[in-house]
C-alpha cells in the first residue's frame, strides 16, 4: 500500500494535470514548388513557439483544413514565390484565416510573415533584435510557472513515497524484528550498526525500485540526474533514519501504527509547503527541514536550471540531519540493548 | 532421533580457529553488571570446560539473562571480565561472535518462511555453505517438513530448528536460555537428547532452565544464583548430597506409610525396632533433589 498509493498519486497528476507547454500554431500550406517560407517562420518563431506545417496539395485543400481548424492558419504561394521575392517582384501570398475572430496562431503567422519576407529577400532587418530569458525568479509563483502543478506534485509524490516506505515500511519490519525477539538471533551475528546498516539497504532497495517506477510513470526525466539522484538517496538514507529511529523508540507495530502518522506529517508538510508565497522567516524555517531543502533540489534537478540554487547548502542541511538522526539511532539502540 | 556421526562431523569441521583443549571455553571473573543501583550480577566467577553441560539455575531476576547477554558479547560487564574461548567479551567480540551461539526460549524464527529459508539465510549471514541447510534439517530430523513455514510448526519443532539455527556456524559453545520451556514431555525429551549429543560431539553447552530434572539429568556441573551471586557450584550429586535430604520411605504392615532421615540416630533406633518386629513391608531410598538443594540456598523453590 505505502508503494501503491503514491505511484497511483503520480499516475493521477499524469493524467489531470497537463505540463506547461509552449504554444503550438498548425499553418496549412500550399506551395506549387519548395519554398523556405516554413524555415524562415520557423528561425523567427525560435523556441517560443512551436510551429507545425501542413503541406497539402492546393488552396481549396488550405481552406478546408482552416474551416475544419485542423491549422490555425493557411497559406497559399504562387509557383515561383522564392524567386520572385528573391527578385523583389512582390508575388501574392494568400493568408487563409479561420472564420471569425482570428486566432492567436494566425496573428502570430500574420505578425510575423513580414521578418520571414524579408530575410528571404536578403534584406537586412532595420534592427537586430536579440532575445535574452530572464532568469527565473526564487518565488513560489515563478517555480509553479516554469515548472508546472504537474512535475512539482510529482515531485511531492516522490518525496511521500520516500517517506511512506522510510517511515512507515521499514520501521514495521525493524519493530516486527524486536517485537518477536529475531533481532536477538541477529545480533549474535553482527552488531547494531550490522542491523541498522541492513535496513537502510532494504529501504534503498525499495527505492530503487519504486522510484524509478514512479518517474517512468509521470514521463519524468530530471534534465540534472546527478544533482537529481544525489538528492533522492541523501533524502531517503536520511528519512530511513527517522523512520528507524522510530521503529527503535516504539515497543510494538500496534503502537507504530497510531504514531507514525505524525512523523511522516512533519516530514511531508514542508516539502509542499515550497510552492507557497510564505513569508520570508517562515521560508527560512522551512529551509532547516531536509524534506523542503531536498524538493528545492528535486526542482532544480528536474528542469536542469539553478530556480532555487544554494545547492550546497541544501546538500548541507539534509546531511547534517542525517548524521543527527543516525547518531540518535545508534545511541538509542545501544541503550535499549543495555 | 540424531545421527550421531553426523552431528560429530558437522562440529568438528572448523570454521574457525579453535580455542586449546587446555583453554577454559568460558571463565568468569569477579564478573558484575550493575544497572544504577541495582545490582543484577554481582561478582560472579566460575570456569566451564570445553564439552562441558554447564547449568545456571535460578529464580526469575537472578541474573541468568544478564549473564548470557554478558558472556554472548551483548552487553559489557560493569567490572569484571568474562572471555569465551580464551577471548574477552567486552573487547574481542569479532573473535567470540564466530565461536558461539544462542539457543533463546522466545522461537524467534521468521514464522512467515520456510525452516529451509531461515536456515539458509542465516547459513548466508555466517557465510556458510548452502548444504549445511540440508544436513542440519536432517540432524534435528525435520527433512520432511523443510519447506512448511515456520509458522506450521508445533513448539518441539520450533525448538528444534532453534538449535538446527545454532549449529549454522559450528559453534564451540552453545548457550540455551530456556530450551524445553513450553514444550510438552516428549518434545523436551528430543531437545534434551540432542543436547546431550551435542556436548558428547565436543561442544560445550552453557544451560539456563528452570526446571530442576532437566539440570540434574545434563549437567555436568551446576550452578545456583541468587540475588546476582553464585552461592553454590558443583556437580549435582555433590550438591544433593551436601544440601540435600537423605529419607527413606517405609510402608509398615498396617499401611502406613512414614518418612525416616538416614542420618538420624532416632529415626535408625525406630527403623530397627520395626525390623525386628517384623512391621516393615517396604523401604525406598530417597536421595535429595535438586529441588530441595536449591530451597535449602535460596529459601524457596524455583
Amino acid at each position: 500500500m505505502a508503494l501503491l498509493l503514491p505511484i497511483g498519486l503520480g499516475v493521477v497528476y499524469n493524467v489531470v494535470m497537463p505540463d506547461v507547454q509552449k504554444p503550438v500554431v498548425t499553418v496549412a500550406i500550399a506551395s506549387a514548388d519548395a519554398t523556405q517560407l516554413p524555415a524562415a517562420l520557423s528561425a523567427i518563431a525560435g523556441s517560443t513557439v512551436d510551429l507545425r506545417f501542413n503541406n497539402v496539395a492546393s488552396a481549396a485543400e488550405v481552406t478546408a483544413q482552416v474551416e475544419a481548424k485542423k491549422a490555425d492558419v493557411g497559406l497559399v504561394l504562387p509557383a515561383g514565390f522564392d524567386a520572385a521575392v528573391a527578385a523583389g517582384s512582390a508575388p501574392t501570398l494568400s493568408v487563409v484565416q479561420p472564420p471569425g475572430s482570428s486566432t492567436l496562431g494566425a496573428i502570430y503567422i500574420g505578425s510575423a510573415l513580414d521578418g520571414a519576407l524579408r530575410s528571404m529577400a536578403g534584406q537586412h532587418a532595420p534592427a537586430v533584435i536579440t532575445t535574452q530569458t530572464a532568469q527565473p525568479a526564487h518565488d513560489a509563483a515563478s517555480v509553479m510557472t516554469n515548472l508546472g502543478a504537474r512535475k512539482y506534485m510529482v515531485l511531492g509524490t516522490l518525496i511521500m513515497l520516500i517517506a511512506m516506505i522510510a517511515i512507515y515500511v521499514l520501521p514495521i519490519i525493524l519493530t516486527e524484528e524486536f517485537e518477536k525477539k529475531t533481532a536477538d538471533a541477529l545480533l549474535m551475528v553482527g552488531t547494531q550498526s550490522d542491523l541498522v546498516a541492513a535496513k537502510v539497504a532494504v529501504g534503498l532497495t525499495y527505492l530503487a525500485v519504486s522510484v524509478p517506477l514512479l518517474l517512468v510513470v509521470a514521463k519524468m526525466a530530471p534534465a540534472n540526474l546527478p544533482l537529481f539522484a544525489g538528492a533522492l538517496v541523501l533524502l531517503a538514507v536520511t528519512m530511513i533514519g527517522f523512520g528507524l529511529l522510530l521503529g527503535a523508540l516504539v515497543r510494538s507495530v500496534s503502537q507504530l501504527n497510531t504514531w507514525s502518522s505524525i512523523p511522516l506529517l512533519l516530514v511531508l508538510m514542508p516539502v509542499f509547503f515550497v510552492a507557497l508565497d510564505l513569508p520570508s522567516w517562515v521560508q527560512t524555517v522551512l529551509g532547516a527541514t531536509p524534506g523542503s531543502q531536498a524538493m528545492r533540489l528535486l526542482v532544480d534537478g528536474l528542469t536542469g536550471q539553478a530556480m532555487y540554487g544554494g545547492w550546497t547548502l541544501g546538500f548541507g542541511v539534509i546531511a547534517a540531519w542525517a548524521i543527527a538522526v543516525y547518531a540518535v539511532l545508534i545511541r538509542t539502540l545501544s541503550r535499549r540493548e543495555a | 532421533m540424531v545421527e550421531m556421526a553426523a552431528l560429530a562431523e558437522l562440529i568438528k569441521s572448523p570454521t574457525v580457529i579453535r580455542a586449546q583443549p587446555s583453554t577454559p571455553m568460558i571463565a568468569a571473573r569477579d564478573l558484575t553488571k550493575h544497572y544504577g543501583a541495582v545490582k543484577a550480577v554481582d561478582g560472579i566467577s566460575f570456569e566451564v570446560a570445553r564439552g562441558e553441560i554447564f547449568s545456571l539455575l535460578g529464580h526469575n531476576g537472578a541474573g541468568k539473562t544478564t549473564t548470557i547477554r554478558m558472556l554472548t558479547c551483548r552487553i559489557k560487564p560493569s567490572s569484571g571480565t568474562a572471555e569465551v574461548a580464551g577471548f574477552n567479551c567486552a573487547t574481542q567480540t569479532d573473535q567470540i561472535k564466530p565461536r558461539i551461539n544462542l539457543v533463546s526460549q522466545d522461537q524467534n524464527l521468521y514464522e512467515r518462511m520456510s525452516g529451509r529459508d531461515n536456515l539458509a539465510f542465516f547459513a548466508s549471514l555466517y557465510g556458510a555453505p548452502a548444504s549445511r541447510v540440508a544436513e542440519l534439517m536432517g540432524i534435528v530430523a525435520m527433512t520432511e517438513v523443510a519447506g512448511r513455514r515456520v509458522k506450521t510448526y508445533s513448539g518441539g519443532m520450533k525448538q528444534r530448528l532453534l538449535i538446527a539455527r545454532a549449529l549454522v556456524n559450528k559453534p564451540e559453545v552453545l548457550f540455551l536460555d530456556e530450551p524445553t520451556a513450553g514444550l510438552d514431555p516428549a518434545s523436551a525429551k528430543e531437545v534434551r537428547s540432542l543436547i546431550k549429543d551435542l556436548s558428547r560431539a565436543g561442544t560445550t553447552v552453557f544451560l539456563t532452565t528452570h526446571y530442576m530434572e532437566e539440570a540434574d539429568e545434563l549437567s555436568d556441573r551446576v550452578a545456583f544464583l541468587a540475588h546476582g551471586k553464585i552461592v553454590a557450584l558443583d556437580t549435582p550429586q555433590e550438591l544433593k548430597l551436601r544440601y540435600g535430604h537423605r529419607t527413606a520411605n517405609v510402608l509398615l504392615e498396617d499401611r502406613s506409610k512414614t518418612t525416616i532421615a538416614l542420618g538420624s540416630v532416632d529415626d535408625a533406633t525406630r527403623m530397627a525396632s520395626w525390623m525386628c518386629d517384623g512391621k516393615v513391608l517396604t523401604v525406598h531410598s530417597q536421595e535429595g533433589t535438586l529441588e530441595d538443594v536449591f530451597i535449602a540456598l535460596a529459601g524457596r523453590a524455583l
